[in-house]
């Protein structure tokens, strides 16, 4: 019996040291000169004998096609090792504390700004990256990198309202749809906003008629009013697995990113199906736009190789292919023309902005003034 | 000879020294160390960039102790934990009782069936709390096949609490057990024979006698459901913070980052739990007595 207590104790023991732990996948630091020749002719200007045989990307969950990494693979033969994170500050965090082994990161737009300030990132050689003419001259040049010195533009998307044309056979075009308690009561419990301090509130100060950007006190105050209006009826604060629960009609609407209707429209390639019942909508008051961006570490050691990849990235079929499988917009403009006809039609009905959704539109920046928006966000929480 | 046993004690000093010097050094490393940078950025600043300012304040206490919301989540907290802990007691007791008082053959593949969960990922373990209890989910199923409907089961604070007890139960079941296992049964034969009802036996006999499994148990369930901030966040619907999601996002999410406001969170968190535990311990210990 003794023995056995302690074998228990043992067990017990190490179990709880397991318990904590994700599945953590340590990049490692394979420097690996000389990468292999795939036969290919050397006539795109790629010096091969300069590629490293592994490349370390960090990048957002669900973000990349699978399929181009092996096509990448096939290419120039360099194994595209993928880890992912869910936000922006889990991302520098692990940047910040330096070795972290990864080559490329994709930071969204004041990601950038903040990287750029740390010394994060390093400058990109545009003579390697001649793909860089196909982007839309629009979504260059933005305010978190002017002239585009450290970073290109990767995917961009929308936040609006995705929603389950089953149970809103009318459509919905405001706010209203998910802030006015006489209107979400029917669906309580069944709708989610995203677990974001700028992006919820922001939706808010839109249906009020404000900028997203504002901090006035008086638009804040009945900001919170109104959140706090909602939160009896809401499911979840969720920025993480919404295209699912849309998808399996779990949520009838969600305040939610382009993409992540997109995907619960078209399903994610074997990973889950899509509902056809999923519509998106930017309402009429306004929603937030954003990109998220290719960024190549100070300390990464394949700078070439990563050059390579981000050029491959940027050729419009690749761009095409990889935007249908996320669902995410591709700032590629010869690329659209290479999207499906199924997928364009989507665009169309609203999964991306025309001119006239593009005037609703706004970048959210982030400066000192700013804090108050976690200052609310911790606020709305607490009760 | 005084000599020969003052080299040998010596000796096996230095021998002690040597066997310690791993365990010390990892202790020093990878707890003592961090605990102080912890403590001395508590006392820092940050600035728009989330990097921590070196410029001594007590600002971030004076926050915390200032603002209805953040003693809220130490609150709120400490009610969910000692919820948890004392319903995680009154389940893990008669069934660790039962595991013990069981056929002999029978104990370990009980014990088993205990440890057997912990073979998958916690996260893992939550998700498939949240196929249960979801809108569609599988309970929600069975109750509308049974002519009950559907209820909203998740996204609240119950739901938190249902997975909060169902990850901690473990904790509380195995300590309990190997009290309960060394416990003679004789002895309650014996207060039955000097007029003891079953009651008074079990309070007066086998519970001082089974508390030293009790207090590790509690304790054992007490520490990680004071810090957690999984369970509420996939099952309570991560809308009200528990001091665990308050520091996750002071440390990660907020915009800038604050590590020194989390930092002050953190070792405040430590205080209430030594404070606790010592009161939990003195208490527990009289009754012995």
């Amino acid at each position: 019996m003794q023995m056995l207590r302690s074998v228990l104790l043992v067990m017990l023991l190490v179990l709880t040291a397991c318990g904590g732990g994700g599945a953590a996948t340590s990049p490692g630091n394979e420097y690996g000169t000389g990468g292999s020749d795939s036969g290919a002719t050397t006539t795109d200007g790629v010096d091969r004998s300069k590629l490293a045989s592994k490349l370390y990307f960090y990048n957002w969950s669900d973000y990349i096609d699978p399929a181009i990494l092996e096509q990448f693979k096939a290419e120039y033969g360099v194994e595209v090792v993928v880890d992912t994170y869910d936000s922006n500050e889990d991302m520098l965090a692990k940047i910040r504390a330096g070795n972290s082994g990864y080559d490329i990161v994709v930071p969204s737009d004041y990601a950038v700004q903040i990287m750029i300030a740390e010394g994060l990132a390093v400058p990109i050689d545009k003579s390697l990256l001649s793909n860089i003419v196909h982007l839309d001259p629009n979504l260059l040049d933005q305010y978190f990198d002017k002239g585009n010195v450290y970073s290109v533009p990767y995917m961009y998307g929308i936040t609006g309202i995705a929603y389950n044309t089953k149970f809103f056979p009318n459509g919905i075009d405001s706010w209203a749809a998910i802030f006015e308690p006489d209107q979400i009561a029917q669906f309580a419990g069944k709708f989610s906003m995203l677990d974001d301090a700028r992006e919820t509130p922001g939706a808010a100060l839109r249906y009020i008629g404000q900028s997203l950007n504002s901090t006035d006190p008086a638009a804040l105050a009945r900001v919170k009013e109104i959140l706090l209006a909602q939160k009896p009826y809401l499911a979840a604060y969720n920025s993480s697995d919404v295209n699912r629960k849309l998808a399996s009609e779990e949520y009838v609407m969600a305040h939610a990113w382009s993409g992540t209707a997109m995907q619960a429209r078209n399903g994610l390639g074997d990973e889950f199906s899509g509902n056809p019942n999923i519509a998106f909508v930017i309402p009429k008051e306004g929603g937030m736009i954003w990109m998220d961006n290719l960024v190549i570490l100070k300390d990464s050691p394949n700078a070439y190789t990563a050059h390579v990849f981000l050029n491959f990235l940027m050729r419009p079929a690749v761009s095409a292919q990889n935007t249908e499988y996320i669902g995410y917009l591709t700032p590629n403009k010869d690329a659209l023309e290479l999207i499906s006809p199924e997928v364009r039609e989507l665009y169309a009905q609203g999964f991306a902005p025309d001119e006239a959704m593009y005037q609703r539109l706004e970048w959210a920046v982030r400066n000192e003034g700013t804090t108050a928006f976690d200052d609310l966000w911790t606020e709305i929480k607490s009760r | 000879m005084a000599m020969l046993q003052q080299q040998q004690q010596r000796r096996d000093r230095i021998r002690l020294m040597l066997l310690l010097t791993p365990g010390l050094l990892w202790l020093v490393l990878f707890f003592a160390l961090p605990l102080v940078i912890i403590v001395i950025y508590s006392f820092m600043t940050n600035d728009a960039l989330g990097r921590v300012v070196y410029q001594p304040t007590l600002d971030n206490y004076i926050t915390i102790f200032t603002q209805s919301l953040y003693i809220n989540a130490y609150w709120r907290s400490i009610w969910t934990s000692v919820l948890t802990t004392v319903i995680c007691l009154l389940l893990g007791y008669p069934l660790a009782l039962f595991i013990a008082r069981s056929p002999q053959q029978w104990r370990m593949p009980l014990l088993m069936l205990i440890l057997i969960p912990f073979w998958t990922n916690f996260l893992v373990r939550i998700y498939a709390w949240q196929i249960i209890l979801a809108n569609n989910g599988l309970l929600n199923g069975l109750l509308e096949f049974i002519g009950i409907g559907r209820l909203s089961l998740i996204n609240n604070e119950g739901a938190t609490l249902i997975g909060l007890i169902y990850g901690e139960l473990p904790f509380m079941v195995l300590p309990l057990y190997a009290a309960i296992d060394r416990f003679d049964f004789t002895l309650m034969e014996a207060a039955a024979d000097l007029g003891a009802s079953r009651v008074q036996a079990f309070l007066r006999i086998m519970l001082p006698m089974t508390m030293p499994g009790v207090v590790a148990g509690s304790v054992l369930v007490f520490i990680p459901t004071l810090g957690q901030f999984v369970v509420s966040e996939l099952l309570g619907g991560a809308k009200v913070d528990y001091l665990g999601n308050l520091i996750q996002r002071l440390f990660l999410r907020a915009n800038p980052i604050n590590w020194p406001l989390g930092s002050a969170m953190a070792v405040l968190m430590m205080i209430v739990l030594l404070v606790l535990i010592m009161l939990y311990f003195r208490a527990t210990t009289e009754e012995e007595r």
